[in-house]
């Protein structure tokens, strides 16, 4: 009768033992799930944030900073979960531990394994061990079913993300700020800012332009990430931008394009006069893809090479020619892009000179020889040499304001 | 023994310790820690080597003890003079009453429950090696005849670390079958104080016994067999075999020892385990009974190298790393 009853007790005990392992593991299950989660919407709220607001050598920067901290602290995650974990013949010291049993359960556990069943003792550490079950229930060694703490850091992740995600239009980079005209004093120069972004700065004086400035090649897979990024969450306005572009520039729907343009806070270009044929554009993009990659001394070579009024192609086709009357030539600035908005950039094939300290997206120019045929008296005081503005990719969105400023500085 | 039986044998058990200690404390002023490991060799069924200097109360303690057990007890002062006979016993010619001339053995002090052999280390090596047999085997062999030792059988040996001129350092086979060793220091003042107010009063304090005289020691039998009945899982037994074996090779062990542990002194940690064990009432042996026990039960197992003797570490520290290493491979 002793003998069953005590049975009976090792039963009992080995039940609970089993209940705890349970929920032990499926607590610590949920832990991991949990910071894990947090820590991956965390990372990505983070990343999205940085996508929306920082320029891409930034962003290519800080990526694999983001994802090097997120995967540290998911290894730690990791390794401190297997040291949390127990194996199951440890699980009685773990409980012996949390609860203050000086071994009593553990002792228990290994004798019975081992079939110490006749120990003279065992009976006395039985009742001892059945006296002390309701010190380590199971509901008692893992007081709460779901890690609040793990919970919590998951909730607030998601909850960040979703805010992020939610705040993205608002997050959208501010139009390019163009400054035009002379800053006394301070010659100017364009500054590629951003990818999608012209700013034209005051020359440093102490830059000779040797040291060069960081490049992203735009068709790697962290510019291509942000993109996407950006336009996974602006995308409506991207769309509406590029459909104002595009209208715009054909003039098929003026008073639609008009709508979105003036959604996206931009004007359209005012429609060319004569306009090259789909070919010709795309033969024109080409070149200018390929154009972009030249030096300076190319850049200036290659303005000497375009096209004059009156001998372009419509001239010789025997129609007038582009940019006749009092009007300026609508290739000036070289036949208009085609292609989505936010996805390609343009270049401009300058035809004209304007007045800057130096030209192109941050490289070194230097001013090319003074022209033959335009000799030049002495400066006044305070007048810059005039140079070779080098062409500086920038998204298509802004083409028509490019064009249109820089048209504007033609006409004056 | 169903639980509500053991559960009375610990207590008696309990209770039995706890009344020899009172008793042996009303005479003996401070040294609770060395009394305590004393009775946890005693009822262990081992034997302790203490060290201290003269005058701390080392003959008081196992005397006391042995009143307080109310066991035989026989002191031997170890000299350099001394012989094995002068111990075990010797055989002499005696006439018997129909004239007739035989060997009769007389049996020396070692024939006694409690057995204070004092200054062993004055003693030349083949005396002391005259308590190896009985100390291990319970028995003596004089003139090729065996003698068994009533049980219990207790000896504690005493040992003065000063005066080492014209000593003989005990042999390590023979220090190996000391249980324990205990370290007696200087009593405190306050201790030094009480020393004084009890023992140059007229009244002097005495020990009651414990135990009646014709049952004591078949009591002390039953409460030993009790201790070897406690229980040890095998994670105890692969804690203390590892602890053994960090005794020769843990770091700081392995640069200072020359020899580590024997499996002996594993047995004495297990055994104290088990009487500190009972004596918080627990049917199981747990690694802090283990830990508590390991310095006593380890010190004088170490052969320390001349390295350790240059660098002034001793075997104290030696188990102290070795314990703290131990505690990483605690379950």
């Amino acid at each position: 009768m002793a003998r069953t009853t005590a049975s009976g007790a090792v039963e009992a005990i080995q039940r609970q033992v089993r209940r705890v392992r349970r929920r032990q593991r499926l607590h610590e299950l949920q832990r991991v799930f949990y910071l894990l989660s947090g820590l991956g919407t965390g990372a990505a709220a983070v990343l999205v944030l940085l996508a929306l607001g920082a320029s891409p050598p930034v962003f290519a920067r800080a990526l694999p900073a983001v994802a090097g901290v997120a995967v540290g602290a998911a290894l730690v995650v990791v390794r401190d979960a297997r040291r949390r974990w127990t194996p199951a013949a440890d699980l009685a010291h773990w409980i012996d531990r949390r609860s203050g049993l000086t071994g009593r359960l553990a002792t228990l556990v290994e004798l019975g394994r081992r079939g110490d069943a006749n120990a003279p003792l065992l009976p006395l550490l039985v009742e001892q061990n059945v006296t002390r079950l309701e010190r380590w229930r199971a509901d008692r060694m893992v007081a709460h079913r779901v890690p609040r703490a793990a919970l919590a850091t998951a909730a607030s992740g998601a909850a960040l993300l979703g805010l992020v995600v939610a705040l993205a239009p608002r997050l959208r980079p501010p139009a390019p700020e163009v400054v035009v005209g002379e800053v006394p004093g301070l010659p100017l120069e364009g500054v590629e800012v951003t990818g999608d972004r012209l700013a034209v700065a005051p020359v440093d004086p102490e830059d000779d332009g040797s040291t060069s400035r960081p490049a992203v090649d735009e068709t790697s897979a962290v510019a291509q990430l942000q993109e996407r990024i950006r336009r996974e969450l602006l995308g409506e306005r991207t769309r509406a931008a590029s459909v104002a572009w595009t209208q715009a520039r054909d003039g098929a729907d003026p008073e639609g394009g008009g709508e979105a343009a003036d959604e996206v806070g931009l004007e359209p270009a005012p429609p060319p006069a004569g306009r090259a044929s789909p070919e010709d554009r795309t033969g024109a993009d080409e070149r200018h893809v390929a154009t972009e990659t030249r030096s300076v001394e190319d850049d200036a070579r290659g303005l000497l090479e375009q096209p004059r009024d009156g001998d372009d192609e419509s001239a010789a086709a025997g129609g007038a020619a582009a940019g006749a009357g009092n009007q300026p030539d609508p290739h000036l600035f070289g036949p208009p892009s085609s292609g989505a908005a936010g996805t390609e950039r343009f270049a401009l094939s300058l035809a004209a000179r304007i007045h800057a300290g130096r030209g192109g997206s941050g490289e070194a120019a230097a001013p090319p020889p003074p022209s033959p045929a335009e000799p030049r008296a002495d400066l006044a005081p305070g007048q810059r040499a005039e140079a070779a503005v080098a062409r500086t990719p920038v998204p298509l969105a802004y083409e028509a304001l490019v064009r249109r400023l820089f048209a504007r500085e033609g006409r004056e | 023994m169903n639980a509500a039986v053991a559960a009375d044998a610990i207590r008696d058990f309990q209770d039995t310790f706890a009344a020899v200690r009172r008793e042996i404390g009303k005479v003996v002023v401070g040294h609770e820690r060395a009394i305590e490991i004393i009775l946890t060799a005693f009822f262990g069924g081992g034997h302790v080597l203490i060290e201290g200097v003269p005058g701390i109360g080392k003959t008081l303690i196992v005397r006391s003890l042995a009143e307080a057990l109310n066991l035989s007890f026989s002191r031997v002062q170890f000299t350099v003079d001394l012989m094995p006979a002068d111990i075990t016993g010797t055989r002499i010619i005696s006439e018997g009453a129909d004239g007739r001339r035989e060997f009769v053995f007389v049996p020396g002090p070692v024939f006694a429950h409690i057995l204070l052999a004092d200054e062993i280390n004055r003693a030349t090596p083949k005396t002391q090696s005259a308590l190896l047999e009985a100390m291990a085997e319970q028995q003596v062999t004089v003139a090729g005849k065996t003698y068994p030792l009533a049980p219990p059988f207790f000896v504690l040996a005493t040992l003065n670390p000063i005066e080492m001129e014209g000593t003989y350092q005990l042999p390590e086979a023979q220090l190996d079958r000391f249980l324990f060793k205990v370290l007696l220091d200087y009593p405190t003042e306050p201790e030094l104080e009480r020393i004084l107010a009890t023992t140059t009063g007229a009244e002097v304090s005495t020990v009651t016994p414990v135990l009646p005289r014709e049952t004591a020691a078949a009591r002390v039998e039953r409460l030993k067999q009790l201790v070897r009945q406690v229980l040890v899982a095998p994670h105890i037994e692969r804690y203390v075999a590892a602890l053994v074996r960090l005794t020769a090779t843990e770091e700081t062990a392995s640069r200072y020892v020359t020899y580590g542990s024997s499996p002996r002194g594993g047995q004495a940690l297990i055994l104290g385990a088990k009487v500190l064990a009972l004596l918080d009432g627990r049917p199981h042996v747990a690694a802090e009974d283990v830990e508590r026990v390991a310095p006593a039960a380890l010190r004088h197992r170490l052969v320390l190298s001349f390295a350790a003797g240059a660098a002034g570490i001793d075997a104290e520290q030696i188990v102290a790393h070795v314990l703290a290493s131990a505690r990483r491979l605690r379950p």
